[in-house]
Order: C-alpha cells, then structure tokens, then sequence
C-alpha cells in the first residue's frame, strides 16, 4: 500500500488547500462587510469531491466510489496529484449572487459568514488530524519493525 | 497556499473600522461647532470603502468577473477610498443671542446627527469585532497544522 504519495494524501492535501482559499474568502467578506456594491466570495470544492466520488446523484458516479489514479499509458508512475488533476478537482473561487443585497449594493451576510468561519476552521482542523494519523501510522510501522 | 494573506486582509479590515470609528468620533465631538478654519460651522464627514485588490496581476487574469477562480490570491480586504465630507446643508437653529446668528436670528450648526452617529459606530464596532474573530480563526488554523507529526 502507498502512503505518502497515493491519491487519498493528495486529495486530503486539496482539501486543506480548500479550507485555507475559503477561509481568505471569507476574511474578505468580512473585511468588506460595510462596502457599498461589493458581492460575497465562496469557495467550491467539496460538493465536486462528492460528485467525482459518486457519493451524490446517479448511480456510483464515475468511479463506483473509489479514487482511481488515471494511468493512460504503460511509462506513467502516478505522481501524486495526476489522478484528480485530470478530472479537474481544484477547489473554485466563486462570487455568491444569492444573498439579500442591501440598499448599499452589499450582499455580505455577516451572520452567515461567521457561522462559515467556525466550520471552516473545525473542518480544517479535522483535515489536518487526518493527514496527522497517517503519518504516525507509517512512524508506527518504520519504528516498530525495528524490534 | 500561504495562509499570511489571510492576516493582512483581516487587519486591513481592522483599519478601515477604526478609519471609519475615527471620523465618527470626530463628528460626534464636533456636533456644536460653528466655527471652522475654513469658515461656517462644521461639516459632517463619512468614510468611503474599495474592495482592495492586488494590482500587479490584474492584466494576467482579466477582470475578477471573468476569472472568480483566479481570485484568491489577489484579495487585499478593504481600503479606504476617500474621507469626504456629506453634502447635506446645515441645520438652522433660532439662537438670537448666539454670537454667530444671522440677521435673522438663526444659526448654522452642523449637519451631525447624534443617533444615526451613535448606529453607525455600533456597526463600526460589530465589524471590528467580526474582523478580530476571523483574525484569530486564522492564527489558529496556522498553529494547528505546525502539530502535524509532533
């Protein structure tokens, strides 16, 4: 099994970068809060995760759920990011139209932006424990073989 | 992807409201001023706020509508845009014994209103709160991932 540069470590490694382009997303938003005609930012990224996955929608998705590595010909070795990379996997900066806009031009929800942040954060949080226990897991391994 | 910027469109964030607190208090103080360097009574002055945006690679990536995933390494926060004074005319007040009525009786005070002075800094104030959360969010999404293999 490959645990330092498989597909599963560079999607949770997209996952963090994810976490930190939503949170500089929402500092903005924050930041903007009282400029008259500025729009809300967001980020895109686990809702794409969900579908490449086959988690939502039709019938196990593209790869009956399970994250493949695309290797199209013989010489291809798989480097870390090439499996999701070829289906387009980044997350997405996108400007968020639906919140009610204020008389100023603004559509920051403060209140929703705050509720955002603290998810943000305890996500990422996650994230990175994830990546964590992974790597003790292979530390387990190389320091207990030595006995 | 360097978390720092996140800082420093919070802390822009944190200028521009206390910008904004700044000229609030100065109306506040001025409420009874008739008398101004340049002559009449004081006039009532308001921030104006940009979204701030890094410049320099604006001509890479297009306009922010056409490209919104190129984005995210261009956020700057806010800025301030201007400082200008609002263009609504004095209030006239009937004080006869003023030393700076009219012919009619009648005072030129400034166009401040205490109320809406007083709501504005609430928000001024709730923003810079909002600001310092998200601040220290970040400070604490950068210290978790340093623990990563310790």
């Amino acid at each position: 099994m490959r645990f330092i540069n498989d597909s599963v470590t560079s999607m949770l490694e997209r996952a963090a970068d994810a976490c930190t382009m939503r949170h500089r997303a929402i500092a903005n938003n924050i930041a903007n809060v009282n400029t008259p005609g500025y729009k809300a930012k967001d980020v895109v990224f686990e809702e794409k995760l969900k579908r490449y996955l086959g988690l939502e929608g039709s019938s196990g998705g593209r790869t009956g759920g399970r994250i493949e590595l695309a290797r199209t010909n013989r010489g291809h070795i798989g480097s870390s990011r090439s499996g999701l990379g070829g289906a387009g996997l980044e997350p997405e900066m996108v400007v968020n139209e639906d919140t009610r806009i204020r008389p100023d031009g603004n559509n920051v929800d403060i209140d929703l932006e705050m509720a955002k942040l603290a998810e943000n954060e305890i996500r990422y949080n996650s994230i990175l424990s994830v990546i964590d226990r992974r790597f003790r897991i292979l530390e387990y391994v190389i320091s207990e073989g030595k006995r | 992807m360097s978390m720092f910027n996140s800082f420093h469109i919070s802390a822009s964030g944190l200028s521009a409201e206390r910008a904004r607190m700044d000229t609030i208090a100065n109306n506040i103080a001025n409420v009874n001023t008739t008398r101004t360097p340049d002559g009449g009574p004081y006039r009532r002055q308001r921030v104006v706020f940009r979204e701030a945006l890094d410049e320099a690679v604006r001509g890479r990536f297009g306009s922010l509508r056409q490209n919104p995933g190129r984005t995210a390494s261009r956020l700057r926060g806010v800025r301030i845009a201007a400082i200008i004074e609002d263009g609504a005319p004095p209030r006239m007040v009937y004080d006869p014994e003023h030393p700076d009525a009219d012919e009619n009786g009648y005072v030129a005070m400034p166009n401040v209103d205490i109320v809406s002075e007083m709501v504005d800094m609430i928000s001024a104030s709730r923003a810079y709160e909002a600001n310092v959360t998200a601040l220290n969010s970040a400070k604490s999404m950068m210290l978790k991932a340093l623990e990563i293999g310790k």
